[in-house]
This record gives structure tokens, sequence and C-alpha cells, in this order.
């Protein structure tokens, strides 16, 4: 196999190596961007029952997830949430309108989760 | 002087790129993060976009006067929430060297298929596996790969391997290739994100031996809104591989709908 990197090809290398393993101790570390999941906390906060607030959780996963991390609700005032970012973000992952409410139901309750 | 000819290359380009990045502005996107590698989660059910894919090559060591643009018009189907098809149905192909002015011609249509075996936001580890058949009146090519993720928060990891075999010169020469990439990607706000990516291209002469191989490396960027979303990489050549380009530049549009 003529693999044909030369020093300094292979020093970029480690050192892009390197670099990764530092990021990835760093991402490691880094404060949690994930979903809460539903929880005795969270339900607190709820104001809808606890399987559309579990439903919610799922489709944030599954769906929501596949295209974007979490992102913190509490960034979002709840007309917002509602009346401007989950229509967009349920045409664009094709949620019919039970869906929507219950990722809606969930964000509502995890926006008002102590950081 | 063989870099102000790069850069003259590279002007070009600007007013396109200023152009696509006016009009992905006016709107809000996809979700494209690499170029050059896959991620392992595919579109929902029913959803649809089209995508136009621009690749510009240039190959200052060998022959400065190298400028070739890859063209590929995309369109992207949800089939279900696991299984994405896309159908190729424009490869254009523009290239000029020292000896050949430029010109611009047809090259393939292809199939494509993505089907998710494991999701990143649901398992340790996402997984993917792609194949396509790409081919036009002269040659067909067979692609396969496996594709791997790592979400961590706002970083997601990607990494690819894989290999395609064609057969051109109308079916009667069969050449093969071997190739994995490397992908990270850091998401800054919902509408940005940076990252690096890494190719290797691996030349395979027959079955019994491999070949040349070439790696690049480069930033990638990408840009997100509601309907639109953009991404770019720039890749240059670690190696020094003759006869395969010293930089490329990939920027894929998509638009969905």
């Amino acid at each position: 196999m003529s693999v044909r990197l030369d020093i300094s090809v292979a020093c970029i290398f480690r050192r892009t190596c390197a670099g990764a393993v530092v990021l990835l101790l760093a991402g490691s570390c880094a404060p949690a961007w994930n979903a809460p999941p539903v929880s005795t906390p969270l339900m607190a906060f709820a104001q809808a029952p606890v399987s559309r607030i579990e439903r919610g959780y799922q489709i944030h996963q599954t769906q929501c997830a596949k295209c974007h991390p979490f992102e913190d609700p509490a960034n979002y005032a709840p007309a917002e949430l509602a009346g401007e970012i989950m229509p967009v973000m349920a045409r664009k992952s094709k949620l019919d309108k039970a869906d929507e409410e219950a990722v809606l139901a969930y964000l509502l309750a995890a926006r008002r989760m102590p950081p | 002087m063989t870099r102000p000819r790069q850069f003259h290359g590279f002007r070009r380009m600007l007013p396109c790129l200023g152009v696509a990045l006016a009009l992905t502005s006016i709107s809000e996107a996809g979700s494209r993060r690499f170029t050059y590698s896959y991620e392992t989660t595919t579109m929902a059910k029913g959803a649809m976009e089209l995508e136009s894919w621009v690749t510009w090559k240039t190959n200052q060591a060998d022959d400065p006067d190298f400028e070739r643009f890859d063209i590929r018009h995309e369109f992207e189907y949800g089939v279900t929430d696991r299984l994405q098809l896309a159908f190729y149905f424009a490869d254009w192909r523009y290239e000029k060297n020292a000896d050949e002015a430029g010109d611009a011609e047809f090259h393939d249509v292809a199939i494509e298929a993505i089907y998710n075996l494991t999701d990143p936001n649901t398992t340790p580890f996402g997984s993917a596996l792609y194949g396509e058949i790409k081919g036009s009146d002269d040659f067909i090519e067979l692609e396969a790969k496996l594709l791997l993720q790592k979400n961590m928060g706002r970083w997601i990891f990607v990494y690819n391997i894989g290999g395609a075999i064609e057969w051109e010169d109308e079916y009667t020469e069969d050449v093969a290739e071997l190739m994995q990439s490397v992908g990270a990607s850091y998401q800054i706000n919902p509408s940005w994100s940076i990252g690096a990516e890494c190719l290797h291209e691996i030349e395979v002469p027959d079955v019994d031996s491999i070949g040349d191989s070439a790696v690049y490396l480069g930033p990638n960027i990408g840009w997100r809104s509601e309907r639109f979303s953009m991404a770019l990489t720039g890749l240059w050549q670690l190696t020094s591989l003759g006869g395969e380009p010293d930089f490329q530049l990939r920027t894929i549009f998509a638009v969905d709908f």
C-alpha cells in the first residue's frame, strides 16, 4: 500500500488527531445540551398529562434532534414557541397536529426547569 | 506564477457564492453540515428537498490552467423515517486545461439510498448504509458506504468508509476506489455551524493491489434557515499525488418543500 504521506503531513495528522481528542474530552466535560428527559422535576412544571409530555420528548429525540441539538426553550417566549417556531419545525419534520402539540407541551415544561 | 491564477479562479467563484448567500438570507433550512461526508440521520417521511452541488477543482502543481466544475442537481425524498432516496437528475461537468479550452458536458444520472440503522440521538452511535448507482451511455458505477455518527451536544462527528467500482469506456474497463472521510461540526447557533472535514481516497487498480492515495483536509461551514440551507467545504490536498486536485471547494445549496 503506497500511502505517500511525507513527514509534514504525518505531523499535521498527529496534531489533527490530538486536536480531535482534546475536543472530544472538552465536549465530554461541557455542559449538556441534551434535552432533559421526562422526570418528576420536569413534570412539576408541566401543564399537560405525562403521556403527552413523554410523547413530546420522544418526538424531539427522534425527529427534531435529527437536524439540530436541543435548543434551550428558556431562550424563547411561550408565544414565540407556539406561534412561530413550532409551526415551522412541524412542517419541516412532517409532524401532525397532535405530535406538534406534544412537543410544544414538552418544551413549555422544559423551559421552566431551572438550568 | 501560479498562485495568482488560483486566486483569479477563486475570484470568479465569489460572485456566485455571493448570490447564493444572498438568496439563502432571504428566507430561513435543510440540515447539511458536511459536503464530503454524510450524516446517518435521514429525512422525515414525506419530506422533500432539492439540492444543487458545485465542486470546483484546481491542480496548480500539475497544470495551472486546469479547472473543473462538477455540478449536480439532486432531488431527495424521505420514503420512511429511516429510508431516504435521492435522484441525481443531472450531473454536469465543465473542464479546461492547458491543452483544451473549457467545455461543458452532461456526465451522468444516479440514484442513491440511505438507510438509517441506529439513531445517534437515542443510541450511543448513529449508523446507516449508503448505496448509489450512477451511469450514462458509456459507464456505470456502483458505490457503497457505511456511515457512522456520534453526537455530543452541539458537536457532531461523522465517519464514512466505503468503495466504488466503475465500468467505463462503454463498460469495457473497470476501475475501483476506496474512500474514507471524517468530519466534525460544531453548531454555534440554530443557523450556523462550523467544522472540518478530512477525505482519504485510495485508487484500486485491480483486486490484488492498492494504488496511490490522496488525503485532503479543510474547514467547512453550514448555514440553514426555514427553507434554505447551504454548506461549504474547502479541501487542500495534504499528499503530493499528481493528477489529482490540489484544492477543491464544494458548496451545496438546498431548498426543502
